[in-house]
């Protein structure tokens, strides 16, 4: 078990900030957490970090409390560039880290290079753009190959080219076993990412796993729909009618069965229109008074 | 620790402001070992003055031996304990000349104790009537300046010029004949030397008070203010690497007080040796007079005064870190704590100071911030109440700083999520 999280609940005062929180996550893999601001992602993981107490609920981590401080040798946290010291260079902050993990020096200059950071790493960090904070940020939570690295808003501000090599870096640590939790407004690159996607609103998970949010949808535009619709119904075939087209899941039926059944019944097809749900169509979906307010 | 310990020193390295102060520190230590050279009596002054002397007192032995011979042998009290005194006076600067010039310093002491003998013979009469006297030079003063000189003989120090009677003052000495003669002691008995030893006191007379705290609170204050406490600051990256946080707030303690110690250490070898080069080292165990009750006295080593200072020096310290840690949590503004700690500083020395007779002030830690009086016992004295001593000044500025750590860990977690 990666993380462990029983009934996480945390309250400011008499405002509840995260309202029973219970996931668990078993293999590695990324997760996305997604959220209007204010919904309780960083509170969440500030949590599972140990850096805020919570009044109820029960967190393990690798096998582990959430309170013991070895468990950072295994564990990073990308948080905001806030916690950068200004006057240390980059190279400063990696070889801290590497002193901290134990880890020989001269991965900081490897791990600057694998990051591309290795040119601005002398410089102070008061003079670095806001991606390469956030770059820096990155090189410290990968230095030590962690099993599992959470991510608060890696993404946000980068400029394009920042965050697809952002991406790819991610992805690239998931693919040699590390599962990583990030936080993150730019539905777009998250796609891209994950297919998991827990949705998070006033504290709380409305959605978890949406492993079907990437199972291709597709709407076919047909000759005659009401035949159609027979066809489809006789043949006990689940699909959702919207005057002249129909649209499924290609979890529920195969793109290639229906074309058959279509075409044994003599039925011309128009258009046959492919796309996937997605994260920003199930956001919208979610926070739809959010949205319209 | 060890990571904490290399990441505070990086952080101050990687500080401009950590080389304008340190460059400032070091402009000032010059330019006062200049001040201390001027003012300073050279050893070519000091030798003028002692032939002067000495071809005076020829002169008058000579007079007065006269004068008794042209009285053809007739006894004349007067006039033979004239020829005593001149005797004696001669003898002894010419002790003094001898051992000035063989550099036997056990010699020219016995000249000045010599020389000053009678004075103390003249105190003993007057104790006998007036128990406790404040007319300059009080029994008091002559008798511990005697004293000094007798620990200097013993030891074969080299004076200190200007030396005799007239260049020592104590607190006690408080009416005086003539405004000339205040003067004339106020000037005299201050004694400079730039040798190594004695300038690194001259140095921590202000250095282990009020200036040097503001110059280790400024020179260590990012340590304990920027790491953004109850904000997201460098504290939350710091709180993510596998250190425990007993580890972090120790290594910020030894920092700061390590790092005190360190610059002192540095401030040291600089002064000795600056002194060493352009004079000489100094004695380790020149006599500092220390006031005891009921004029009591005594003396300590120089080396063991800057000792025992330096302690109580760093204890202080400890207590304003301590506040500067408290205020840090309260406001989370690096320059908002460094100020309400230099006012809470300048309150507390400014009311306790109005409030040093009530029974239980002894325990303020602001009455001993600077060092130098309160291991000397002047502090007692001026404020007549014999309850500071060092030893008190240990405890309380321990206990103090205790208090304030309490205080301090309470509110953190008071404010849980800054760092509990």
């Amino acid at each position: 078990m990666i993380i462990n999280v029983q009934g996480l609940k945390k309250r400011y005062k008499k405002q509840e900030v995260l309202k029973n929180i219970t996931f668990q996550i078993e293999e590695p893999k990324i997760v996305a957490l997604v959220g209007p601001n204010g919904s309780g992602k960083t509170t969440m993981m500030n949590c599972l970090m140990n850096l805020l107490p919570f009044q109820e609920g029960e967190v393990s981590i690798l096998g582990k409390s959430h309170k013991d401080p070895s468990l950072f040798y295994e564990v990073s946290y990308l948080q905001d560039n806030r916690v950068l010291y200004g006057d240390l260079t980059g190279e400063d902050h990696l070889k801290f880290i590497c002193h901290v993990q134990k880890l020989p020096a001269v991965k900081a200059k490897e791990v600057a290079e694998y990051i591309g950071m290795a040119s601005y790493a002398k410089k102070r960090v008061r003079s670095y753009s806001l991606g390469m904070k956030q770059h820096l940020l990155l090189a410290m939570a990968v230095l030590n190959n962690p099993k599992l690295v959470l991510l608060d808003e890696p993404i946000n501000g980068l400029d394009p080219t920042s965050a697809i090599h952002m991406r790819h870096i991610l992805m690239d640590l998931h693919a040699k076993g590390t599962t990583v939790i990030i936080s993150s407004h730019n539905l777009e690159e998250i796609d891209k990412m994950t297919n998991t996607i827990y949705f998070m609103k006033d504290g709380e998970i409305l959605e978890e796993s949406l492993t079907n949010l990437n199972i291709p949808h597709y709407t076919l535009h047909v000759s005659e729909p009401d035949k159609v619709n027979e066809i489809f119904k006789s043949n006990k075939l689940h699909v959702e009618r919207q005057s002249d087209s129909f649209t499924f899941s290609e979890a529920t039926l195969p793109l290639n069965q229906a074309i058959e059944v279509l075409y044994e019944n003599g039925i011309q097809i128009h258009q046959i229109e492919n796309r996937k749900i997605g994260a920003e169509k199930r956001y919208m979906e979610l926070f739809e008074s959010e949205l319209k307010s | 620790m060890l990571h904490l310990l290399r990441l505070e020193f990086t952080k101050m390295k990687r500080s401009r402001f950590t080389y304008v102060l340190l460059f400032v520190l070091f402009v000032s230590l010059c330019i006062y070992f200049f001040y201390i050279d001027r003012k300073e009596t050279k050893l070519e002054e000091a030798e003028a003055y002692i032939i002067t002397n000495l071809e005076s007192h020829l002169e008058w032995y000579e007079s007065a031996k006269k004068e008794l011979d042209e009285k053809d042998g007739k006894a004349d009290r007067i006039l033979q304990n004239n020829l005593n005194a001149s005797e004696r006076q001669y003898n002894a600067f010419k002790m003094m000349h001898e051992g000035f010039t063989n550099k036997n310093w056990s010699l020219y002491w016995q000249g000045e104790i010599l020389n000053n003998s009678f004075w103390e013979e003249t105190k003993k009469k007057e104790l006998e009537f007036v128990a406790k006297s404040y007319t300059y030079p009080t029994p008091f003063t002559i008798f511990s300046g005697m004293d000094q000189m007798r620990w200097m003989e013993e030891r074969s120090i080299q004076p200190i010029f200007p030396t005799g009677s007239l260049t020592w003052l104590s607190l006690y000495d408080e009416e005086f004949s003539e405004p000339i003669a205040k003067e004339i002691a106020l000037k005299y008995s201050q004694k400079y030397s730039t040798s190594g030893i004695h300038f690194i006191y001259h140095l921590f007379s202000y250095g282990f008070g009020f200036i040097g705290l503001m110059f280790f609170l400024f020179l260590f204050s990012d340590i304990l203010t920027k790491e953004g406490f109850g904000r997201n600051g460098p504290i939350q990256m710091l709180r993510t690497v596998p250190i425990r946080r007993s580890t972090f707030w120790f290594s910020k303690a030894f920092t700061v007080i390590g790092g005190s110690f360190l610059v002192i250490c540095c401030i040291t070898i600089v002064g000795v040796t600056l002194g060493t080069i352009f004079n000489r080292f100094g004695d380790w165990d020149y006599p500092i007079l220390i006031y005891g009750p009921d004029r009591t006295y005594s003396f300590l080593p120089i080396a063991e005064f800057l000792g025992k200072s330096l302690l109580l020096f760093l204890l202080v310290l400890a207590f304003s870190f301590t506040l500067l840690f408290l205020f840090s949590i309260l406001t989370n503004r690096a320059i908002l704590t460094i100020g309400l700690t230099v006012i809470a500083i300048i309150i507390g020395q400014t009311l306790t100071d109005q409030a040093s007779l009530l029974s239980w002030v002894h325990w303020l830690p602001f009455h001993y911030i600077e060092v130098y009086p309160i291991l000397s016992g002047e502090y007692a004295i001026t404020t007549d109440n014999p309850i500071f001593t060092y030893q008190q000044a240990i405890l309380s500025l321990s206990l103090s700083t205790l208090i304030l750590l309490l205080i301090t860990f309470s509110a953190v977690k008071l404010r849980k999520g800054v760092m509990s």
